[in-house]
Protein backbone atom coordinates (compact mmCIF):
# COMPACT_ATOMS: atom_id res chain seq x y z
CA UNK A 1 0.00 0.00 0.00
CA UNK A 2 2.13 2.87 -1.07
CA UNK A 3 -1.27 5.37 -1.22
CA UNK A 4 -0.41 7.99 1.24
CA UNK A 5 -3.06 10.66 0.72
CA UNK A 6 -3.85 13.73 2.88
CA UNK A 7 -7.44 14.90 3.60
CA UNK A 8 -7.58 18.56 2.10
CA UNK A 9 -10.98 19.73 1.59
CA UNK A 10 -14.35 17.99 2.83
CA UNK A 11 -16.99 16.85 0.97
CA UNK A 12 -19.66 20.10 2.08
CA UNK A 13 -16.73 22.34 1.04
CA UNK A 14 -16.22 21.02 -2.81
CA UNK A 15 -19.64 20.80 -3.10
CA UNK A 16 -19.79 24.75 -2.16
CA UNK A 17 -16.93 25.20 -4.59
CA UNK A 18 -18.25 23.20 -7.41
CA UNK A 19 -21.75 24.95 -6.95
CA UNK A 20 -19.76 28.52 -7.44
CA UNK A 21 -18.02 27.20 -10.61
CA UNK A 22 -20.78 25.59 -12.09
CA UNK A 23 -22.86 29.16 -11.26
CA UNK A 24 -20.17 30.94 -12.75
CA UNK A 25 -20.06 29.23 -15.81
CA UNK A 26 -23.29 29.86 -15.93
CA UNK A 27 -23.70 33.30 -15.36
CA UNK A 28 -20.74 34.01 -17.76
CA UNK A 29 -22.64 32.18 -20.88
CA UNK A 30 -25.58 34.15 -19.97
CA UNK A 31 -24.64 36.99 -19.16
CA UNK A 32 -22.22 37.73 -22.08
CA UNK A 33 -25.56 36.56 -24.42
CA UNK A 34 -27.08 39.58 -22.34
CA UNK A 35 -24.56 41.93 -22.95
CA UNK A 36 -24.14 42.56 -26.41
CA UNK A 37 -25.18 41.86 -29.89
CA UNK A 38 -22.35 40.52 -30.38
CA UNK A 39 -22.78 37.51 -27.93
CA UNK A 40 -26.59 37.75 -28.71
CA UNK A 41 -25.90 34.14 -29.93
CA UNK A 42 -25.19 32.55 -25.92
CA UNK A 43 -28.65 33.20 -25.78
CA UNK A 44 -30.11 30.55 -27.60
CA UNK A 45 -28.24 27.25 -25.56
CA UNK A 46 -30.13 28.42 -22.54
CA UNK A 47 -33.71 28.68 -24.44
CA UNK A 48 -33.72 32.53 -25.84
CA UNK A 49 -33.37 36.08 -24.10
CA UNK A 50 -36.24 35.55 -21.58
CA UNK A 51 -34.93 32.42 -20.47
CA UNK A 52 -31.24 33.63 -19.94
CA UNK A 53 -32.40 36.69 -18.11
CA UNK A 54 -34.49 34.51 -15.84
CA UNK A 55 -31.27 32.38 -15.23
CA UNK A 56 -28.70 34.90 -15.30
CA UNK A 57 -30.48 36.57 -12.41
CA UNK A 58 -31.66 32.83 -10.45
CA UNK A 59 -27.70 31.52 -10.88
CA UNK A 60 -26.31 34.99 -9.52
CA UNK A 61 -28.60 34.23 -6.10
CA UNK A 62 -26.97 30.68 -5.62
CA UNK A 63 -23.26 32.23 -6.85
CA UNK A 64 -23.44 35.41 -4.28
CA UNK A 65 -24.64 32.98 -1.58
CA UNK A 66 -22.18 30.28 -2.52
CA UNK A 67 -19.01 33.10 -2.68
CA UNK A 68 -19.96 34.17 0.32
CA UNK A 69 -20.11 30.56 2.04
CA UNK A 70 -16.30 29.98 0.77
CA UNK A 71 -15.05 33.18 2.29
CA UNK A 72 -16.65 31.93 5.75
CA UNK A 73 -15.32 28.20 5.39
CA UNK A 74 -12.17 29.17 4.34
CA UNK A 75 -11.81 32.33 6.34
CA UNK A 76 -9.41 30.71 9.03
CA UNK A 77 -7.30 29.74 6.16
CA UNK A 78 -7.14 32.65 4.30
CA UNK A 79 -6.64 34.82 7.22
CA UNK A 80 -3.91 32.14 8.68
CA UNK A 81 -0.25 33.72 9.26
CA UNK A 82 2.66 32.15 6.85
CA UNK A 83 6.25 32.71 6.02
CA UNK A 84 5.86 32.72 2.41
CA UNK A 85 4.67 35.80 0.61
CA UNK A 86 2.91 36.79 -2.81
CA UNK A 87 6.49 37.13 -4.40
CA UNK A 88 7.43 33.94 -3.21
CA UNK A 89 4.89 31.55 -4.80
CA UNK A 90 4.74 34.41 -7.92
CA UNK A 91 8.55 33.10 -8.23
CA UNK A 92 8.15 29.42 -7.67
CA UNK A 93 5.63 29.46 -10.79
CA UNK A 94 7.98 31.36 -13.40
CA UNK A 95 11.37 29.49 -11.83
CA UNK A 96 11.19 26.21 -10.60
CA UNK A 97 14.41 26.11 -8.66
CA UNK A 98 13.18 29.07 -6.39
CA UNK A 99 13.56 28.00 -2.90
CA UNK A 100 10.10 29.70 -1.30
CA UNK A 101 9.58 29.20 2.57
CA UNK A 102 7.07 26.45 2.75
CA UNK A 103 3.47 27.27 2.76
CA UNK A 104 0.52 26.38 5.31
CA UNK A 105 -2.29 25.00 3.90
CA UNK A 106 -2.81 27.74 1.36
CA UNK A 107 0.14 29.80 0.20
CA UNK A 108 0.10 33.79 0.10
CA UNK A 109 -1.69 33.83 -3.55
CA UNK A 110 -4.47 32.00 -2.27
CA UNK A 111 -5.41 33.67 0.83
CA UNK A 112 -5.33 36.95 -2.01
CA UNK A 113 -7.14 35.34 -4.46
CA UNK A 114 -9.58 34.41 -1.52
CA UNK A 115 -10.61 38.12 -0.74
CA UNK A 116 -10.34 39.12 -4.10
CA UNK A 117 -13.13 36.59 -5.29
CA UNK A 118 -14.87 37.83 -2.24
CA UNK A 119 -14.95 41.38 -2.65
CA UNK A 120 -15.67 40.81 -6.66
CA UNK A 121 -18.36 38.29 -5.98
CA UNK A 122 -20.02 41.03 -3.43
CA UNK A 123 -19.33 44.04 -6.21
CA UNK A 124 -21.05 41.47 -9.35
CA UNK A 125 -23.96 40.53 -7.16
CA UNK A 126 -24.62 44.66 -5.67
CA UNK A 127 -24.28 45.71 -9.24
CA UNK A 128 -26.33 42.88 -10.47
CA UNK A 129 -29.15 43.35 -8.06
CA UNK A 130 -29.76 46.98 -9.65
CA UNK A 131 -29.08 45.39 -12.94
CA UNK A 132 -32.28 43.31 -11.84
CA UNK A 133 -34.21 46.23 -10.97
CA UNK A 134 -33.09 49.05 -12.72
CA UNK A 135 -36.00 51.99 -11.16
CA UNK A 136 -34.20 51.63 -7.77
CA UNK A 137 -31.55 53.93 -8.02
CA UNK A 138 -31.11 57.15 -9.89
CA UNK A 139 -30.07 57.43 -13.58
CA UNK A 140 -27.15 58.74 -13.08
CA UNK A 141 -25.45 56.29 -10.63
CA UNK A 142 -27.93 53.05 -12.55
CA UNK A 143 -25.19 54.34 -15.54
CA UNK A 144 -22.66 52.94 -13.62
CA UNK A 145 -23.49 49.91 -12.51
CA UNK A 146 -23.74 48.33 -15.90
CA UNK A 147 -19.77 49.65 -16.58
CA UNK A 148 -19.34 48.27 -13.40
CA UNK A 149 -20.31 44.83 -13.66
CA UNK A 150 -19.21 44.64 -17.15
CA UNK A 151 -15.93 45.90 -15.87
CA UNK A 152 -15.10 43.33 -12.46
CA UNK A 153 -16.67 40.53 -14.95
CA UNK A 154 -13.50 41.34 -17.25
CA UNK A 155 -11.28 41.55 -13.72
CA UNK A 156 -13.10 38.53 -12.46
CA UNK A 157 -12.76 36.28 -15.85
CA UNK A 158 -9.27 36.93 -15.60
CA UNK A 159 -8.61 36.07 -12.12
CA UNK A 160 -10.56 32.96 -12.56
CA UNK A 161 -8.51 31.87 -15.76
CA UNK A 162 -5.72 31.97 -13.80
CA UNK A 163 -7.20 30.41 -10.80
CA UNK A 164 -8.25 27.85 -13.16
CA UNK A 165 -4.67 27.30 -14.99
CA UNK A 166 -2.78 27.12 -10.94
CA UNK A 167 -5.03 24.54 -10.27
CA UNK A 168 -4.94 22.07 -13.26
CA UNK A 169 -2.27 22.33 -15.65
CA UNK A 170 0.18 24.33 -14.11
CA UNK A 171 0.49 21.57 -10.50
CA UNK A 172 -0.89 18.37 -11.06
CA UNK A 173 -2.20 16.92 -8.52
CA UNK A 174 -4.03 20.06 -7.25
CA UNK A 175 -7.11 19.40 -8.85
CA UNK A 176 -7.14 16.03 -6.64
CA UNK A 177 -7.86 17.62 -3.75
CA UNK A 178 -11.43 19.48 -4.97
CA UNK A 179 -12.30 16.24 -7.43
CA UNK A 180 -11.55 13.46 -4.67
CA UNK A 181 -11.06 15.93 -1.44
CA UNK A 182 -7.32 14.19 -0.84
CA UNK A 183 -4.11 14.67 -2.18
CA UNK A 184 -0.76 12.69 -2.22
CA UNK A 185 1.59 13.13 0.84
CA UNK A 186 4.03 14.12 -2.02
CA UNK A 187 1.95 16.79 -3.50
CA UNK A 188 1.78 18.53 0.18
CA UNK A 189 5.06 18.42 0.73
CA UNK A 190 6.09 19.90 -2.19
CA UNK A 191 3.65 22.88 -2.23
CA UNK A 192 2.60 23.31 1.30
CA UNK A 193 5.35 22.16 3.66
CA UNK A 194 4.51 23.90 6.47
CA UNK A 195 1.04 22.38 6.39
CA UNK A 196 0.38 19.50 8.64
CA UNK A 197 -2.66 17.70 6.97
CA UNK A 198 -4.34 14.67 8.37
CA UNK A 199 -3.67 11.39 6.64
CA UNK A 200 -6.26 8.90 5.65
CA UNK B 1 -34.74 58.30 -49.38
CA UNK B 2 -33.50 61.12 -47.72
CA UNK B 3 -32.96 62.31 -44.58
CA UNK B 4 -35.95 63.88 -42.77
CA UNK B 5 -36.26 66.59 -39.89
CA UNK B 6 -39.34 67.44 -37.65
CA UNK B 7 -38.20 71.34 -36.63
CA UNK B 8 -39.65 72.48 -32.99
CA UNK B 9 -40.18 76.46 -33.61
CA UNK B 10 -40.30 77.31 -29.77
CA UNK B 11 -41.46 80.64 -30.43
CA UNK B 12 -44.69 79.66 -32.57
CA UNK B 13 -45.65 77.25 -30.07
CA UNK B 14 -48.77 77.88 -27.95
CA UNK B 15 -49.07 74.89 -25.81
CA UNK B 16 -52.35 74.02 -27.86
CA UNK B 17 -50.85 69.90 -27.08
CA UNK B 18 -52.44 69.35 -30.65
CA UNK B 19 -49.16 67.46 -31.25
CA UNK B 20 -50.25 65.10 -27.71
CA UNK B 21 -53.31 64.33 -29.27
CA UNK B 22 -52.51 63.62 -33.22
CA UNK B 23 -50.12 61.37 -31.59
CA UNK B 24 -52.19 59.40 -29.13
CA UNK B 25 -54.28 59.36 -32.32
CA UNK B 26 -52.41 58.12 -35.08
CA UNK B 27 -50.68 56.03 -32.96
CA UNK B 28 -53.55 54.67 -31.44
CA UNK B 29 -52.67 55.06 -27.84
CA UNK B 30 -54.47 54.82 -24.63
CA UNK B 31 -55.28 58.35 -22.76
CA UNK B 32 -53.33 58.56 -19.01
CA UNK B 33 -55.79 59.29 -16.35
CA UNK B 34 -53.89 62.12 -14.51
CA UNK B 35 -54.58 64.46 -11.53
CA UNK B 36 -54.70 68.68 -11.59
CA UNK B 37 -51.15 69.17 -10.40
CA UNK B 38 -51.91 72.97 -10.57
CA UNK B 39 -50.55 73.94 -14.22
CA UNK B 40 -51.61 72.86 -17.72
CA UNK B 41 -48.42 70.59 -18.43
CA UNK B 42 -50.34 67.13 -18.69
CA UNK B 43 -49.38 64.50 -18.30
CA UNK B 44 -46.38 64.56 -15.82
CA UNK B 45 -44.28 62.57 -17.97
CA UNK B 46 -43.57 60.50 -21.27
CA UNK B 47 -44.55 56.73 -20.99
CA UNK B 48 -45.33 53.99 -23.09
CA UNK B 49 -48.39 55.37 -24.05
CA UNK B 50 -47.18 59.13 -24.42
CA UNK B 51 -44.49 59.69 -27.09
CA UNK B 52 -44.67 63.04 -27.42
CA UNK B 53 -45.60 65.95 -24.40
CA UNK B 54 -45.09 69.77 -23.99
CA UNK B 55 -43.07 70.96 -21.79
CA UNK B 56 -44.51 74.02 -19.71
CA UNK B 57 -40.79 76.03 -18.68
CA UNK B 58 -41.23 78.93 -16.53
CA UNK B 59 -38.62 81.55 -16.24
CA UNK B 60 -38.37 84.53 -14.31
CA UNK B 61 -36.83 87.88 -15.81
CA UNK B 62 -37.16 91.20 -14.48
CA UNK B 63 -40.00 90.17 -12.22
CA UNK B 64 -41.94 89.06 -14.65
CA UNK B 65 -42.48 85.32 -15.75
CA UNK B 66 -42.29 84.03 -19.35
CA UNK B 67 -43.41 80.46 -20.62
CA UNK B 68 -40.97 78.72 -22.76
CA UNK B 69 -42.96 75.67 -24.06
CA UNK B 70 -40.71 72.94 -25.16
CA UNK B 71 -41.48 69.23 -26.35
CA UNK B 72 -40.03 66.25 -25.02
CA UNK B 73 -39.82 63.32 -27.50
CA UNK B 74 -37.11 61.53 -28.67
CA UNK B 75 -34.90 63.40 -31.07
CA UNK B 76 -34.12 60.66 -33.24
CA UNK B 77 -29.87 60.53 -32.87
CA UNK B 78 -27.94 60.21 -35.65
CA UNK B 79 -25.59 58.47 -33.39
CA UNK B 80 -28.06 57.37 -31.03
CA UNK B 81 -27.01 56.31 -27.41
CA UNK B 82 -30.26 53.87 -27.20
CA UNK B 83 -29.37 51.55 -30.09
CA UNK B 84 -25.95 50.74 -29.22
CA UNK B 85 -26.35 49.81 -25.66
CA UNK B 86 -29.74 47.22 -27.29
CA UNK B 87 -28.03 44.12 -26.90
CA UNK B 88 -30.97 42.53 -29.29
CA UNK B 89 -30.01 42.49 -32.96
CA UNK B 90 -33.04 44.08 -34.57
CA UNK B 91 -35.04 45.83 -31.41
CA UNK B 92 -33.73 49.33 -31.89
CA UNK B 93 -32.92 50.30 -35.87
CA UNK B 94 -32.83 52.95 -38.26
CA UNK B 95 -34.80 53.97 -41.29
CA UNK B 96 -33.20 55.43 -44.01
CA UNK B 97 -35.32 59.02 -43.57
CA UNK B 98 -33.07 58.71 -40.38
CA UNK B 99 -35.87 57.58 -37.93
CA UNK B 100 -34.54 55.47 -34.73
CA UNK B 101 -37.54 52.51 -34.42
CA UNK B 102 -38.05 49.80 -31.55
CA UNK B 103 -39.42 46.93 -32.32
CA UNK B 104 -41.79 45.47 -29.45
CA UNK B 105 -41.68 42.35 -31.05
CA UNK B 106 -38.07 42.00 -31.10
CA UNK B 107 -37.58 44.05 -27.40
CA UNK B 108 -37.16 41.89 -24.05
CA UNK B 109 -37.17 44.58 -22.00
CA UNK B 110 -34.26 45.15 -20.53
CA UNK B 111 -34.28 48.71 -19.96
CA UNK B 112 -30.47 49.24 -21.53
CA UNK B 113 -31.83 51.87 -23.68
CA UNK B 114 -33.22 54.74 -21.53
CA UNK B 115 -30.16 54.84 -19.65
CA UNK B 116 -27.80 54.79 -23.06
CA UNK B 117 -30.03 57.65 -23.89
CA UNK B 118 -28.63 61.23 -23.63
CA UNK B 119 -32.08 62.61 -23.61
CA UNK B 120 -33.58 59.92 -20.77
CA UNK B 121 -36.62 58.94 -23.40
CA UNK B 122 -37.86 55.61 -23.99
CA UNK B 123 -40.68 54.11 -21.44
CA UNK B 124 -41.44 50.73 -20.46
CA UNK B 125 -44.77 49.22 -20.41
CA UNK B 126 -44.56 47.36 -16.95
CA UNK B 127 -48.15 46.01 -17.04
CA UNK B 128 -47.71 44.68 -20.46
CA UNK B 129 -50.64 46.70 -21.03
CA UNK B 130 -50.04 46.83 -24.91
CA UNK B 131 -49.78 42.37 -25.35
CA UNK B 132 -45.98 43.14 -26.29
CA UNK B 133 -44.35 41.63 -22.96
CA UNK B 134 -43.77 43.18 -19.66
CA UNK B 135 -41.66 45.85 -19.89
CA UNK B 136 -41.02 46.45 -23.74
CA UNK B 137 -40.21 49.91 -24.82
CA UNK B 138 -42.00 52.37 -26.13
CA UNK B 139 -41.13 55.92 -27.71
CA UNK B 140 -41.66 57.93 -30.50
CA UNK B 141 -41.66 56.53 -34.03
CA UNK B 142 -41.22 59.96 -35.87
CA UNK B 143 -44.40 58.21 -37.30
CA UNK B 144 -41.73 56.11 -39.91
CA UNK B 145 -45.12 54.34 -40.94
CA UNK B 146 -46.78 57.32 -41.93
CA UNK B 147 -43.29 58.66 -43.85
CA UNK B 148 -43.51 54.98 -45.54
CA UNK B 149 -46.80 56.04 -47.11
CA UNK B 150 -45.62 59.92 -47.99
CA UNK B 151 -47.31 61.55 -45.26
CA UNK B 152 -45.89 63.61 -42.83
CA UNK B 153 -45.69 62.74 -39.05
CA UNK B 154 -49.00 63.24 -37.16
CA UNK B 155 -47.60 66.10 -34.82
CA UNK B 156 -46.43 68.04 -38.01
CA UNK B 157 -48.76 67.63 -39.40
CA UNK B 158 -51.64 68.73 -37.08
CA UNK B 159 -49.83 71.91 -35.60
CA UNK B 160 -51.77 74.65 -36.56
CA UNK B 161 -48.64 77.31 -36.03
CA UNK B 162 -46.16 76.35 -37.94
CA UNK B 163 -44.24 75.18 -35.09
CA UNK B 164 -43.86 71.83 -35.94
CA UNK B 165 -42.30 71.14 -39.40
CA UNK B 166 -41.24 68.37 -41.34
CA UNK B 167 -38.34 69.05 -43.94
CA UNK B 168 -35.10 68.05 -45.64
CA UNK B 169 -32.06 67.23 -43.30
CA UNK B 170 -30.39 68.78 -46.19
CA UNK B 171 -32.28 72.34 -45.53
CA UNK B 172 -30.32 72.72 -41.75
CA UNK B 173 -28.13 75.28 -42.71
CA UNK B 174 -30.84 77.39 -44.48
CA UNK B 175 -33.17 76.80 -41.46
CA UNK B 176 -29.85 77.11 -38.73
CA UNK B 177 -28.72 80.43 -40.93
CA UNK B 178 -32.25 81.93 -40.36
CA UNK B 179 -32.92 80.97 -37.07
CA UNK B 180 -29.61 82.79 -35.75
CA UNK B 181 -30.51 85.80 -37.29
CA UNK B 182 -33.26 86.18 -35.41
CA UNK B 183 -31.44 85.21 -32.59
CA UNK B 184 -32.51 81.95 -31.93
CA UNK B 185 -29.88 79.12 -30.47
CA UNK B 186 -30.32 75.94 -32.97
CA UNK B 187 -30.12 72.65 -30.98
CA UNK B 188 -29.24 69.53 -32.72
CA UNK B 189 -27.77 67.63 -30.55
CA UNK B 190 -24.16 68.32 -31.80
CA UNK B 191 -22.14 66.01 -32.73
CA UNK B 192 -25.71 63.30 -31.57
CA UNK B 193 -27.05 65.06 -34.63
CA UNK B 194 -30.48 64.73 -34.03
CA UNK B 195 -33.11 64.51 -36.81
CA UNK B 196 -35.67 66.62 -34.28
CA UNK B 197 -33.99 69.84 -34.51
CA UNK B 198 -34.90 72.49 -31.91
CA UNK B 199 -35.53 76.43 -32.11
CA UNK B 200 -34.70 78.15 -29.42
CA UNK B 201 -35.99 81.37 -27.60
CA UNK B 202 -33.23 81.27 -24.58
CA UNK B 203 -30.56 78.79 -23.85
CA UNK B 204 -31.47 74.62 -23.56
CA UNK B 205 -30.91 74.64 -20.14
CA UNK B 206 -33.98 76.96 -19.46
CA UNK B 207 -35.90 74.21 -21.86
CA UNK B 208 -34.82 71.44 -19.89
CA UNK B 209 -32.25 70.13 -22.34
CA UNK B 210 -28.92 69.27 -21.47
CA UNK B 211 -26.51 71.66 -22.80
CA UNK B 212 -24.09 69.79 -24.10
CA UNK B 213 -25.61 66.51 -25.21
CA UNK B 214 -23.52 63.48 -25.62
CA UNK B 215 -24.20 59.49 -25.07
CA UNK B 216 -23.29 59.25 -21.32
CA UNK B 217 -19.31 58.54 -20.83
CA UNK B 218 -20.61 55.19 -18.45
CA UNK B 219 -22.71 53.65 -21.21
CA UNK B 220 -20.05 54.63 -23.66
CA UNK B 221 -17.37 53.19 -21.88
CA UNK B 222 -19.54 50.19 -20.64
CA UNK B 223 -20.71 49.19 -24.53
CA UNK B 224 -18.23 50.44 -26.75
CA UNK B 225 -14.78 50.54 -25.23
CA UNK B 226 -15.49 47.76 -22.79
CA UNK B 227 -16.33 44.55 -25.44
CA UNK B 228 -12.63 45.06 -27.41
CA UNK B 229 -10.88 45.57 -23.96
CA UNK B 230 -12.57 42.44 -22.80
CA UNK B 231 -12.27 40.16 -26.08
CA UNK B 232 -8.52 41.31 -25.58
CA UNK B 233 -7.43 40.70 -22.32
CA UNK B 234 -9.57 36.89 -22.36
CA UNK B 235 -7.06 36.42 -25.17
CA UNK B 236 -4.14 37.71 -23.86
CA UNK B 237 -4.65 35.75 -21.06
CA UNK B 238 -5.60 32.53 -22.79
CA UNK B 239 -1.89 33.06 -24.30
CA UNK B 240 -0.22 34.22 -21.30
CA UNK B 241 -1.18 30.87 -20.15
CA UNK B 242 -0.32 28.91 -22.63
CA UNK B 243 3.06 30.80 -22.63
CA UNK B 244 3.73 29.77 -19.34
CA UNK B 245 2.86 26.30 -20.17
CA UNK B 246 5.15 25.90 -22.65
CA UNK B 247 7.97 27.87 -21.33
CA UNK B 248 8.30 27.63 -17.89
CA UNK B 249 6.02 24.50 -17.75
CA UNK B 250 3.98 23.37 -14.60
CA UNK B 251 5.46 22.67 -11.65
CA UNK B 252 5.81 18.69 -10.92
CA UNK B 253 5.99 16.52 -7.92
CA UNK B 254 8.60 14.25 -7.58
CA UNK B 255 7.41 10.74 -7.22
CA UNK B 256 7.63 8.93 -4.33
CA UNK B 257 6.98 6.27 -3.26
CA UNK B 258 4.10 7.70 -1.44
CA UNK B 259 2.60 8.46 -4.64
CA UNK B 260 0.29 6.33 -6.70
CA UNK B 261 1.83 6.50 -10.34
CA UNK B 262 -1.57 5.01 -11.39
CA UNK B 263 -3.38 7.79 -10.48
CA UNK B 264 -4.98 9.82 -13.14
CA UNK B 265 -5.23 13.06 -10.90
CA UNK B 266 -1.33 12.96 -10.72
CA UNK B 267 -1.29 14.71 -14.19
CA UNK B 268 2.30 14.59 -15.86
CA UNK B 269 3.38 12.55 -12.50
CA UNK B 270 6.72 14.47 -12.84
CA UNK B 271 9.40 11.63 -13.32
CA UNK B 272 11.44 13.79 -15.34
CA UNK B 273 11.81 16.38 -12.65
CA UNK B 274 15.27 16.29 -11.75
CA UNK B 275 15.68 17.48 -8.19
CA UNK B 276 13.15 17.06 -5.25
CA UNK B 277 13.04 19.73 -2.35
C1 LIG C 1 -23.87 37.62 -8.16
C2 LIG C 1 -24.98 37.84 -8.66
C3 LIG C 1 -25.25 38.39 -10.01
C4 LIG C 1 -26.39 39.04 -10.32
C5 LIG C 1 -27.55 39.28 -9.38
C6 LIG C 1 -26.30 39.45 -11.70
C7 LIG C 1 -27.28 40.16 -12.37
C8 LIG C 1 -27.16 40.61 -13.66
C9 LIG C 1 -28.15 41.32 -14.35
C10 LIG C 1 -29.49 41.73 -13.78
C11 LIG C 1 -27.71 41.56 -15.59
C12 LIG C 1 -28.46 42.27 -16.70
C13 LIG C 1 -29.12 41.23 -17.50
C14 LIG C 1 -30.46 41.63 -17.88
O1 LIG C 1 -31.32 41.77 -17.01
O2 LIG C 1 -30.64 41.78 -19.08
C15 LIG C 1 -26.43 41.01 -15.72
C16 LIG C 1 -25.66 41.07 -16.84
C17 LIG C 1 -24.44 40.43 -16.97
N1 LIG C 1 -23.83 39.63 -16.01
FE1 LIG C 1 -24.48 39.36 -14.13
N2 LIG C 1 -25.13 39.04 -12.22
C18 LIG C 1 -24.45 38.37 -11.22
C19 LIG C 1 -23.22 37.78 -11.32
C20 LIG C 1 -22.51 37.69 -12.49
C21 LIG C 1 -21.28 36.97 -12.62
C22 LIG C 1 -20.60 36.22 -11.51
C23 LIG C 1 -20.89 37.08 -13.91
C24 LIG C 1 -19.70 36.53 -14.62
C25 LIG C 1 -18.87 35.76 -14.12
C26 LIG C 1 -21.84 37.93 -14.60
C27 LIG C 1 -21.76 38.32 -15.91
C28 LIG C 1 -22.64 39.17 -16.53
C29 LIG C 1 -22.47 39.70 -17.85
C30 LIG C 1 -21.29 39.45 -18.77
C31 LIG C 1 -23.60 40.50 -18.11
C32 LIG C 1 -23.91 41.28 -19.39
C33 LIG C 1 -23.98 42.75 -19.13
C34 LIG C 1 -22.65 43.36 -18.81
O3 LIG C 1 -21.61 42.75 -18.99
O4 LIG C 1 -22.66 44.51 -18.37
N3 LIG C 1 -22.83 38.27 -13.71
N4 LIG C 1 -26.10 40.42 -14.52
S1 LIG D 1 -33.30 60.57 -28.18
FE1 LIG D 1 -32.80 58.74 -27.00
S2 LIG D 1 -34.33 57.25 -27.65
FE2 LIG D 1 -34.31 58.87 -29.21
S3 LIG D 1 -32.81 58.16 -30.75
FE3 LIG D 1 -31.70 59.46 -29.31
S4 LIG D 1 -30.85 57.98 -27.86
FE4 LIG D 1 -32.50 56.92 -28.91
S1 LIG E 1 -35.44 47.55 -23.37
FE1 LIG E 1 -35.77 46.66 -25.42
S2 LIG E 1 -35.21 48.25 -26.88
FE2 LIG E 1 -34.41 48.88 -24.89
S3 LIG E 1 -32.28 48.09 -24.91
FE3 LIG E 1 -33.52 46.50 -23.95
S4 LIG E 1 -34.11 45.11 -25.63
FE4 LIG E 1 -33.35 47.02 -26.57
Amino acid sequence: MSHHLVKRFSSKERLVHWTNMCTFIVLTLTGLGLYSQTFFGLTSIFGGVDMSRVIHHYAGLVFIATTFLIFFQWFKDFTAAGEDSLGDVISSYMNHDYESPPSGKLNAGQKLLGFIVFSFGVIMGLTGIFMWFPDLLGRGIQQWMYFLHNFVFILFMLLILLHVYLGTAASPGTWRGMYKGTVTKAWAKKHHGAWDGDEV
Amino acid sequence: MAKKMIIVDTSECIACRGCQTACKQWNNLSAVLTVNRGGYENPPDLGYNTYVKIRFNEKEAGGDVRWLFGQDRCMHCTDAGCEMVCPVPGAITRDSNGAVIIDQNLCTGCKYCVFGCPFDIPRFDSANKEGFGKNRAFKCTMCADRQGMGMAPACTKTCPTGALTFAEKADLPDVSARARKAGMTVYDGDALSTNVVFLLEDNPDAYGLPAKPAIPTPAYLWRTVMKPVGVVAFVLGVLAVITHLVTVGPKEVEEGDDTPSSSPYQGGGGSDVSSPR
